[in-house]
């Protein structure tokens, strides 16, 4: 009669982790709006917090790490210590990956065709902490595939694909005299030599170009068209509408 | 027809918890008319709780419900937190 009561779901960690910190945060927003009708205008701010955690420790069929909740009569839980600490921004800045600054910030599920790497590959990666193409850029695949077990091979045949050019959309800017401006968004699309762009057919003039952008006049007789970058020996097209001026639109390009 | 009562009925969000436990302190006590005043400057809070992990991996706790425990109840977590009471403006710890 006494049996272990049927107990929910299993949640990954790290979903619990966040939902977590978003309730931290909820309290201490509802902490200091307790406090601000006071005289004195001070706060309770949260430094240090732990927690002991009755669950048990699952592996998911995806490898993932979930948690459940023990529950009345359930024998053998584990014991989960959670210490978690103020962190600061700067500390924050300093400990995190800078998604600005990569290089080639696009995700892993970007690559495509049959150089994109399968699931199980993914997910050893996701572990080493690389998550965009520019940090996959800086991986070695011999050592890789020492340490993770990724082959080498599948390795090296995403870091082909990730060096190919790519338009992945654009936006529509204005310079200091008010002139509209294409800026072309993609990946690998200089490599010091200025490409040359045609918009809905024609040549245009390239005003700045790096791997990441290229920024080009549009011709005046044409608001909409095709994108083409010649760059690297290769054509990438997109497609560009100056009508679009809500900030960055995504549009894939192909590699020819 | 009676429905078994779920023992996880009466949890609550974990941050409305920490808001309700922490929240309704008084600050300080006292004035200069009485000849002294005291102000509260941390607070440490260290209690058993207990603890579900619900939907969309939110935790869901609770105090304990009282002296006895019972089969029927799941096993207590622990939860220790330290406060600083701080001015906002002057905290330099803050994220």
């Amino acid at each position: 009669v006494n049996g272990p009561r049927s107990q929910g779901r299993a949640f990954p960690v790290e979903e619990f982790l966040q939902a977590l910190t978003a309730q931290l945060d909820r309290a201490q927003d509802a902490l200091a709006l307790k406090v601000s009708g006071t005289n004195r205008p001070l706060t309770w701010a949260l430094r240090d917090l732990k927690l002991d955690l009755n669950v048990f420790v699952e592996v998911g069929d995806s490898g993932r790490v979930m948690l459940r909740s023990a529950g009345p009569n359930e024998a053998g839980a584990s014991t989960l210590h959670l210490d978690l600490t103020t962190v600061t921004r700067p500390m924050v800045e300093e400990n995190s990956w800078s998604f600005q600054g990569d290089e080639d910030p696009r995700t892993l599920d970007d690559l495509q065709g049959s150089d994109k790497l399968d699931g199980e590959s993914r997910r050893k990666l996701d572990w080493l902490g690389v998550r965009t193409v520019g940090q996959l850029k800086q991986l070695d695949p011999g050592a890789v595939q020492a340490v993770f077990g990724i082959p080498a091979m599948r390795l090296q045949a995403a870091l082909a694909a990730a060096a190919r050019p790519t338009v992945l959309g654009h936006e529509v800017v204005e310079n200091d005299d008010g002139e509209t401006l294409v800026r072309i968004l993609g990946a690998n699309l200089t490599n010091g030599v200025t490409p040359e762009v045609r918009l809905a057919g024609q040549p245009v003039e390239v005003l700045e170009a790096s791997p990441r952008h290229v920024l080009v006049r549009p011709p005046q007789d044409q608001a909409a068209g095709q994108v083409e970058v010649f760059t690297r020996g290769q054509r990438v097209t997109g497609f560009f509408n100056l009508g679009d001026k809500d900030g960055p639109n995504a549009l894939m390009g192909a590699v020819r | 027809v009676r429905r078994a009562r779920s023992p996880f009925i009466s949890l609550q969000s974990f941050a409305e918890l920490l808001a309700a436990t922490v929240g309704p302190l008084p600050l300080e006590a006292g004035n200069a008319a009485v000849g002294a005043r005291v102000a509260v400057s941390a607070l440490d809070l260290d209690v058993p709780l207990e603890i579900r992990i619900d939907d969309g991996a939110e935790l869901r706790v609770s105090l304990p419900r009282g002296r006895l425990a019972t089969g029927f109840d799941p096993p207590h977590g622990r939860l220790a937190a330290h406060f600083d009471l701080v001015a906002p403006d002057n905290d330099r710890s803050a994220p």
